[in-house]
Protein backbone atom coordinates (compact mmCIF):
# COMPACT_ATOMS: atom_id res chain seq x y z
CA UNK A 1 0.00 0.00 0.00
CA UNK A 2 1.16 3.48 -0.80
CA UNK A 3 1.61 5.65 2.26
CA UNK A 4 -0.61 8.69 2.61
CA UNK A 5 2.43 10.99 2.45
CA UNK A 6 3.39 9.63 -0.97
CA UNK A 7 -0.19 9.99 -2.14
CA UNK A 8 -0.32 13.55 -0.87
CA UNK A 9 2.98 14.37 -2.62
CA UNK A 10 1.75 12.85 -5.88
CA UNK A 11 -1.50 14.79 -5.81
CA UNK A 12 0.40 17.97 -4.89
CA UNK A 13 2.60 17.44 -7.95
CA UNK A 14 -0.35 16.59 -10.14
CA UNK A 15 -2.13 19.91 -9.59
CA UNK A 16 -3.16 21.10 -13.05
CA UNK A 17 -2.45 24.67 -14.11
CA UNK A 18 -4.69 27.01 -16.01
CA UNK A 19 -2.93 26.28 -19.29
CA UNK A 20 -4.51 24.77 -22.35
CA UNK A 21 -3.69 21.05 -22.74
CA UNK A 22 -2.75 21.65 -26.36
CA UNK A 23 0.51 23.24 -27.57
CA UNK A 24 -1.06 25.29 -30.40
CA UNK A 25 -3.82 26.58 -28.10
CA UNK A 26 -1.31 27.54 -25.40
CA UNK A 27 0.74 29.37 -28.05
CA UNK A 28 -2.35 30.91 -29.61
CA UNK A 29 -1.69 29.51 -33.07
CA UNK A 30 -3.24 26.85 -35.29
CA UNK A 31 -2.59 23.12 -35.08
CA UNK A 32 -1.33 22.99 -38.64
CA UNK A 33 1.22 25.74 -38.14
CA UNK A 34 2.75 23.83 -35.20
CA UNK A 35 2.63 20.56 -37.19
CA UNK A 36 4.32 22.25 -40.16
CA UNK A 37 7.08 23.79 -38.03
CA UNK A 38 7.75 20.49 -36.22
CA UNK A 39 7.78 18.47 -39.46
CA UNK A 40 10.10 20.97 -41.16
CA UNK A 41 12.48 20.91 -38.17
CA UNK A 42 12.55 17.10 -38.10
CA UNK A 43 13.02 16.94 -41.87
CA UNK A 44 15.98 19.30 -41.65
CA UNK A 45 17.47 17.27 -38.80
CA UNK A 46 17.12 14.00 -40.72
CA UNK A 47 18.75 15.51 -43.82
CA UNK A 48 21.65 16.76 -41.67
CA UNK A 49 21.96 13.30 -40.09
CA UNK A 50 22.13 11.66 -43.50
CA UNK A 51 24.80 14.00 -44.69
CA UNK A 52 26.86 13.61 -41.53
CA UNK A 53 26.51 9.89 -41.02
CA UNK A 54 25.24 7.71 -43.87
CA UNK A 55 23.28 4.79 -42.48
CA UNK A 56 21.52 1.80 -43.98
CA UNK A 57 18.11 3.10 -45.18
CA UNK A 58 16.18 0.58 -43.04
CA UNK A 59 15.22 3.32 -40.58
CA UNK A 60 12.85 4.98 -43.05
CA UNK A 61 10.46 2.02 -43.51
CA UNK A 62 10.90 1.13 -39.82
CA UNK A 63 9.68 4.57 -38.77
CA UNK A 64 6.80 4.39 -41.22
CA UNK A 65 5.69 0.96 -39.99
CA UNK A 66 5.83 2.21 -36.40
CA UNK A 67 3.71 5.24 -37.37
CA UNK A 68 1.25 2.98 -39.23
CA UNK A 69 0.86 0.89 -36.07
CA UNK A 70 0.30 4.09 -34.11
CA UNK A 71 -2.44 5.20 -36.50
CA UNK A 72 -3.95 1.70 -36.45
CA UNK A 73 -4.08 1.92 -32.65
CA UNK A 74 -5.94 5.24 -32.81
CA UNK A 75 -8.43 3.94 -35.38
CA UNK A 76 -8.73 0.34 -34.15
CA UNK A 77 -9.01 1.22 -30.49
CA UNK A 78 -11.58 4.01 -30.92
CA UNK A 79 -14.45 1.56 -31.38
CA UNK A 80 -13.47 -0.21 -28.19
CA UNK A 81 -13.25 2.97 -26.14
CA UNK A 82 -9.48 3.34 -26.46
CA UNK A 83 -8.97 7.01 -27.34
CA UNK A 84 -5.19 7.24 -27.52
CA UNK A 85 -2.39 5.91 -29.72
CA UNK A 86 0.42 3.56 -28.79
CA UNK A 87 0.99 3.55 -25.07
CA UNK A 88 2.39 1.14 -22.54
CA UNK A 89 2.22 2.56 -18.99
CA UNK A 90 -1.55 2.95 -18.66
CA UNK A 91 -2.42 -0.43 -20.19
CA UNK A 92 0.36 -2.14 -18.21
CA UNK A 93 -1.30 -0.85 -15.04
CA UNK A 94 -4.65 -2.22 -16.15
CA UNK A 95 -3.00 -5.54 -16.99
CA UNK A 96 -1.23 -5.72 -13.62
CA UNK A 97 -4.44 -4.87 -11.78
CA UNK A 98 -6.19 -7.72 -13.59
CA UNK A 99 -3.36 -10.16 -12.81
CA UNK A 100 -3.28 -9.36 -9.09
CA UNK A 101 -7.09 -9.39 -9.06
CA UNK A 102 -7.70 -5.81 -8.06
CA UNK A 103 -11.15 -4.89 -9.25
CA UNK A 104 -10.52 -1.94 -11.55
CA UNK A 105 -13.08 -2.81 -14.16
CA UNK A 106 -12.68 -4.88 -17.30
CA UNK A 107 -9.35 -5.23 -19.07
CA UNK A 108 -9.15 -2.38 -21.57
CA UNK A 109 -8.26 -2.57 -25.26
CA UNK A 110 -4.79 -1.16 -24.60
CA UNK A 111 -4.03 -3.83 -22.00
CA UNK A 112 -4.64 -6.57 -24.56
CA UNK A 113 -2.45 -4.68 -27.02
CA UNK A 114 0.38 -4.54 -24.48
CA UNK A 115 -0.07 -8.24 -23.73
CA UNK A 116 0.61 -8.93 -27.41
CA UNK A 117 4.00 -7.16 -27.43
CA UNK A 118 6.08 -9.91 -25.74
CA UNK A 119 4.31 -12.53 -27.86
CA UNK A 120 5.34 -10.70 -31.04
CA UNK A 121 8.85 -10.13 -29.75
CA UNK A 122 9.15 -13.84 -28.99
CA UNK A 123 7.90 -14.73 -32.48
CA UNK A 124 10.40 -12.36 -34.10
CA UNK A 125 13.24 -13.94 -32.12
CA UNK A 126 12.04 -17.52 -32.51
CA UNK A 127 11.78 -17.31 -36.31
CA UNK A 128 15.45 -16.32 -36.36
CA UNK A 129 16.69 -19.12 -34.11
CA UNK A 130 16.23 -20.81 -30.76
CA UNK A 131 15.13 -18.66 -27.83
CA UNK A 132 16.39 -19.27 -24.31
CA UNK A 133 15.82 -17.60 -20.95
CA UNK A 134 18.80 -15.67 -19.73
CA UNK A 135 19.66 -14.45 -16.28
CA UNK A 136 21.80 -11.44 -15.54
CA UNK A 137 24.35 -11.13 -12.72
CA UNK A 138 22.77 -10.13 -9.39
CA UNK A 139 24.05 -6.50 -9.37
CA UNK A 140 22.68 -5.98 -12.88
CA UNK A 141 19.37 -7.50 -11.82
CA UNK A 142 19.09 -5.09 -8.87
CA UNK A 143 20.03 -2.15 -11.09
CA UNK A 144 17.43 -3.08 -13.69
CA UNK A 145 14.73 -3.75 -11.12
CA UNK A 146 15.41 -0.36 -9.51
CA UNK A 147 15.33 1.29 -12.93
CA UNK A 148 12.07 -0.48 -13.72
CA UNK A 149 10.55 0.79 -10.48
CA UNK A 150 11.62 4.35 -11.31
CA UNK A 151 10.07 3.91 -14.76
CA UNK A 152 6.82 2.76 -13.16
CA UNK A 153 6.68 5.68 -10.74
CA UNK A 154 7.80 8.20 -13.36
CA UNK A 155 5.46 6.85 -16.02
CA UNK A 156 2.53 7.02 -13.62
CA UNK A 157 3.32 10.59 -12.51
CA UNK A 158 3.93 11.82 -16.05
CA UNK A 159 0.85 9.95 -17.31
CA UNK A 160 2.81 7.98 -19.84
CA UNK A 161 6.06 6.33 -20.83
CA UNK A 162 8.50 7.13 -23.60
CA UNK A 163 6.13 5.75 -26.27
CA UNK A 164 2.93 7.23 -24.81
CA UNK A 165 4.43 10.69 -24.33
CA UNK A 166 7.38 11.13 -26.69
CA UNK A 167 5.68 9.48 -29.67
CA UNK A 168 1.89 9.48 -29.24
CA UNK A 169 1.39 12.52 -27.00
CA UNK A 170 3.86 14.68 -28.86
CA UNK A 171 2.29 13.82 -32.22
CA UNK A 172 -1.11 15.07 -31.00
CA UNK A 173 0.57 18.19 -29.59
CA UNK A 174 -0.24 17.53 -25.95
CA UNK A 175 1.52 20.12 -23.78
CA UNK A 176 1.98 17.71 -20.86
CA UNK A 177 3.64 15.18 -23.20
CA UNK A 178 6.06 17.84 -24.43
CA UNK A 179 7.00 18.69 -20.82
CA UNK A 180 7.37 14.99 -19.96
CA UNK A 181 9.56 14.45 -23.05
CA UNK A 182 11.87 17.29 -22.01
CA UNK A 183 11.96 15.75 -18.50
CA UNK A 184 12.86 12.32 -19.89
CA UNK A 185 15.69 13.76 -21.97
CA UNK A 186 16.97 15.58 -18.86
CA UNK A 187 16.70 12.38 -16.78
CA UNK A 188 18.58 10.36 -19.41
CA UNK A 189 21.26 13.06 -19.67
CA UNK A 190 21.71 13.15 -15.88
CA UNK A 191 21.89 9.36 -15.57
CA UNK A 192 24.34 9.04 -18.48
CA UNK A 193 26.55 11.74 -16.94
CA UNK A 194 26.56 9.97 -13.56
CA UNK A 195 27.35 6.68 -15.33
CA UNK A 196 30.35 8.25 -17.10
CA UNK A 197 31.67 9.84 -13.91
CA UNK A 198 31.29 6.52 -12.06
CA UNK A 199 33.11 4.64 -14.82
CA UNK A 200 35.93 7.17 -14.98
CA UNK A 201 36.34 6.94 -11.18
CA UNK A 202 36.56 3.15 -11.15
CA UNK A 203 39.05 3.27 -14.03
CA UNK A 204 41.21 5.70 -12.04
CA UNK A 205 40.96 3.47 -8.97
CA UNK A 206 42.04 0.44 -11.00
CA UNK A 207 44.98 2.37 -12.44
CA UNK A 208 46.07 3.44 -8.97
CA UNK A 209 45.86 -0.11 -7.62
CA UNK A 210 48.05 -1.36 -10.44
CA UNK A 211 50.69 1.23 -9.73
CA UNK B 1 -13.14 -9.88 -31.52
CA UNK B 2 -11.97 -6.38 -30.61
CA UNK B 3 -9.72 -7.89 -28.00
CA UNK B 4 -8.23 -10.08 -30.68
CA UNK B 5 -7.46 -7.06 -32.87
CA UNK B 6 -5.73 -5.43 -29.88
CA UNK B 7 -3.62 -8.51 -29.19
CA UNK B 8 -2.75 -8.88 -32.90
CA UNK B 9 -1.69 -5.22 -33.07
CA UNK B 10 0.46 -5.58 -29.98
CA UNK B 11 2.03 -8.72 -31.42
CA UNK B 12 2.86 -6.91 -34.65
CA UNK B 13 4.39 -4.10 -32.60
CA UNK B 14 6.51 -6.55 -30.60
CA UNK B 15 7.63 -8.24 -33.82
CA UNK B 16 8.55 -4.93 -35.49
CA UNK B 17 10.34 -3.56 -32.40
CA UNK B 18 12.46 -6.69 -32.14
CA UNK B 19 13.30 -6.90 -35.84
CA UNK B 20 14.12 -3.20 -36.24
CA UNK B 21 15.98 -2.97 -32.91
CA UNK B 22 14.02 0.20 -32.21
CA UNK B 23 14.41 1.37 -28.66
CA UNK B 24 13.36 4.65 -27.06
CA UNK B 25 16.23 4.35 -24.58
CA UNK B 26 18.72 4.32 -27.48
CA UNK B 27 16.84 7.15 -29.19
CA UNK B 28 17.10 9.37 -26.11
CA UNK B 29 20.74 8.45 -25.52
CA UNK B 30 21.49 9.25 -29.17
CA UNK B 31 19.78 12.62 -28.83
CA UNK B 32 21.59 13.47 -25.60
CA UNK B 33 24.97 12.42 -27.03
CA UNK B 34 24.20 14.16 -30.37
CA UNK B 35 24.60 10.91 -32.25
CA UNK B 36 22.49 10.20 -35.30
CA UNK B 37 21.72 6.56 -34.47
CA UNK B 38 19.02 4.43 -36.11
CA UNK B 39 16.61 4.51 -33.11
CA UNK B 40 16.63 8.31 -33.04
CA UNK B 41 15.92 8.39 -36.78
CA UNK B 42 13.11 5.80 -36.52
CA UNK B 43 11.51 7.84 -33.73
CA UNK B 44 11.73 11.08 -35.74
CA UNK B 45 10.24 9.46 -38.86
CA UNK B 46 7.38 7.90 -36.86
CA UNK B 47 6.75 11.20 -35.09
CA UNK B 48 6.56 13.16 -38.37
CA UNK B 49 4.22 10.67 -40.07
CA UNK B 50 1.96 10.57 -37.00
CA UNK B 51 1.97 14.38 -36.70
CA UNK B 52 0.49 14.61 -40.18
CA UNK B 53 -1.75 11.54 -40.32
CA UNK B 54 -3.20 11.52 -36.79
CA UNK B 55 -3.98 15.24 -36.82
CA UNK B 56 -5.48 14.90 -40.31
CA UNK B 57 -7.82 12.03 -39.44
CA UNK B 58 -8.79 13.90 -36.26
CA UNK B 59 -9.61 16.98 -38.36
CA UNK B 60 -11.84 14.78 -40.55
CA UNK B 61 -13.58 13.46 -37.45
CA UNK B 62 -12.40 9.84 -37.82
CA UNK B 63 -11.02 9.89 -34.28
CA UNK B 64 -11.34 12.21 -31.33
CA UNK B 65 -8.27 13.20 -29.32
CA UNK B 66 -8.86 13.74 -25.62
CA UNK B 67 -5.78 15.65 -24.48
CA UNK B 68 -4.59 15.05 -20.92
CA UNK B 69 -4.77 18.05 -18.57
CA UNK B 70 -1.52 19.95 -18.09
CA UNK B 71 0.11 19.24 -14.73
CA UNK B 72 3.62 20.59 -15.44
CA UNK B 73 5.24 19.58 -12.14
CA UNK B 74 4.03 15.97 -12.34
CA UNK B 75 4.96 15.74 -16.03
CA UNK B 76 8.46 17.11 -15.42
CA UNK B 77 9.25 15.16 -12.23
CA UNK B 78 7.73 11.99 -13.68
CA UNK B 79 9.64 12.48 -16.91
CA UNK B 80 12.97 12.94 -15.12
CA UNK B 81 12.34 9.86 -12.92
CA UNK B 82 11.39 7.86 -16.00
CA UNK B 83 14.50 9.02 -17.85
CA UNK B 84 16.81 7.97 -15.01
CA UNK B 85 14.93 4.66 -14.71
CA UNK B 86 15.30 4.07 -18.44
CA UNK B 87 19.10 4.30 -18.25
CA UNK B 88 19.28 2.06 -15.16
CA UNK B 89 16.93 -0.55 -16.63
CA UNK B 90 18.36 -0.18 -20.14
CA UNK B 91 14.87 -0.08 -21.60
Amino acid sequence: MVTSEATAFASWLAVPVALSPSIPEALGTSTWLVVAVMCATIFGLLLAFRRREPLDRGWIPAGMILAALGVATWVGGAGAGWHWGLSVTGPARSLLAAVIAVDTGPLDWGALMVAGIPAGAWLAARTRGPVTWRTVPAPTFVRRAFGGTLMGIGGTLAAGCNIGNALTGLSVLALSSAIATVGMAAGVAAAVLIEHVGRARSRMRLAEERR
Amino acid sequence: MRGFSAFALGMTLGFVLTRTDFCMHSAFRDAVARRAGPSLRIWLVALTVQLVVVNAIAAFGVISIPLPITAPAAALVGGVAFGIGMVLAKG
